[in-house]
């Protein structure tokens, strides 16, 4: 996440803002968040394409078209100018090349034009910090879920380790394809993912999939196909499809999150990641931590989906630790991996 | 045989210019596609961009994200200065 050193010097004391800027896959998100952890604004636009998946090039073009838009949006709704802002944060990986390249390119401009330290942030770090912040989470084993990640994580010697993770496909991913497969239509206030999360709710019928837990890792691809077959039959409505992926991938989820929590022992669960948002997980989830007599921690909805505060967020405790990004070694990391990150601010 | 391009943009200053140069090298280093290089220099309020590549698809993509590019970062300094306009 950052390379180089920032001596801390006196001004730190004072209030001052972080302008984070994420561009990892289909959102283009910038928040402004206090040294003090008070969230300014979060402003985002995310590219909805005509049909299929997220198209990386397509997804670009449409974040360097919207990116005046949302900063200005940004600093309108913090009531802040630009003179405020002390350092420039970015998601700098993991995520998809032309739209990283995108925002990390919005981000030197500024940091290069304000003459402002620009602090690379991992972006499944700051799903986990963001998560933190909003729910004064301490030490908690965290469910990253999300369209391209799916991760069971917890710290531990300087780093956030990586229990279980998934070794195909994302949840989020698999909720979305198996969705446009079943005809539905993702708008830009819902997610196919809620599209899905609304029809489980009628579902009734639980109908047999494939449960597919390798240790503490898991697979989703042989779960979609499987949906996806049994959808093609039109022997079972799209209903009671949703409910019973939804059922068995959360299960899948269920199970490694409560494995990690018996082995690191740790206190509290946080849900964090775009899929947080379901309900049903949620449910599953604050059962596992009821019985190891954990709380359960969720991120806020507004906090879940990919967005610039958290990324702003964790630019500010890296920068704390007197850490930056040099503008000519702020090169984006597409394959860039949560454990990877040494987060010397976790206590 | 290599395909070629230079394009020439004279750009409003030499430190707008120093900027672009700036936000756009880190992503010189490593290649968009395997199939293209991209080699930046400024001369005054001069941008120079210089590609190379193996075909001419792989050519006009890389320097049509170049070009974007650039936009995004005028795009971005406009938005700056109409958000501190005494900076």
């Amino acid at each position: 996440m950052v390379i180089g050193w920032r001596p801390l010097h006196e001004q730190d004391s004072k209030q001052q803002i972080s302008l984070g800027i994420e561009t990892t896959a289909d959102d283009f998100g910038v928040g402004l968040v206090g040294f003090d952890g008070e969230i300014l604004s979060n402003v985002f636009d995310v590219f909805v394409p005509e049909k299929g998946g997220i198209h990386p090039r397509e997804a670009a073009r449409h974040h360097a078209k919207v990116a005046q838009k949302v900063i200005s949006r940004a600093f309108d709704e913090a009531g802040k100018t630009l003179k405020d802002v002390s350092i420039i944060s970015f998601s700098q990986g993991p995520g998809l090349g032309p739209c990283l390249r995108t925002g990390a390119t919005a981000a030197r401009a500024l940091a290069a034009y304000l003459k402002i330290p620009l602090v690379g942030v991992n972006h499944c770090v700051a799903h986990i910090e963001i998560g933190k912040l909003a729910t004064d989470a301490q030490d908690p084993v965290t469910l990253y879920v999300s369209g391209g990640n799916t991760i069971v994580s917890a710290f531990d010697a300087g780093r956030y380790r990586v229990f279980g993770e998934t070794l195909d496909i994302a949840i989020g991913n698999c909720l979305d394809v198996f969705a446009r497969r079943a005809g539905l239509r993702r708008e830009p206030s819902l997610p196919l993912g809620a599209l899905v999360e609304k029809l489980a709710k009628q579902g009734k019928e639980l109908i047999e999939l494939p449960y597919s837990v390798k240790g503490m890792d898991l697979s989703f691809s042989g779960l979609l196909t499987a949906t996806e077959r049994i959808l093609e039959t039109g022997k079972f409505s799209v209903e009671d499809l949703c409910f019973s992926l939804q059922e068995v991938a959360f299960s899948m989820l269920a199970e490694i999150t409560e494995r990690a929590l018996a082995h690191t022992e740790k206190r509290e669960i946080l849900l964090t990641g775009g899929v947080a948002a379901n309900e049903r997980l949620q449910e599953m989830l604050a059962v596992i931590a009821q019985d190891h007599d954990s709380r359960f921690c969720v991120v806020p909805k507004q906090y879940a989906l990919d967005n610039g505060a958290m990324i702003a967020w964790t630019g500010i405790l890296a920068y704390l630790q007197g850490l930056i990004t040099p503008i000519e070694k702020s090169m984006v990391r597409l394959k860039w991996r949560l454990d990877d990150v040494e987060a010397s601010w976790v206590r | 045989m290599k395909k070629k391009a230079v394009i020439q943009l004279e750009l409003p200053s030499e430190n707008f210019a120093a900027i672009v140069m700036r936000a756009l090298q880190p992503e010189t280093k490593r290649r968009v596609t395997s199939r293209s290089r991209v080699a930046l220099q400024y001369k005054g309020s001069r941008l120079i961009i210089k590609a190379e590549a193996n075909d001419t698809s792989a050519l006009r993509a890389s320097l049509n994200s170049y070009l974007r590019w650039i936009g995004l970062v005028r795009d971005t300094i406009e938005t700056a200065e109409s958000l501190s306009p005494s900076l």
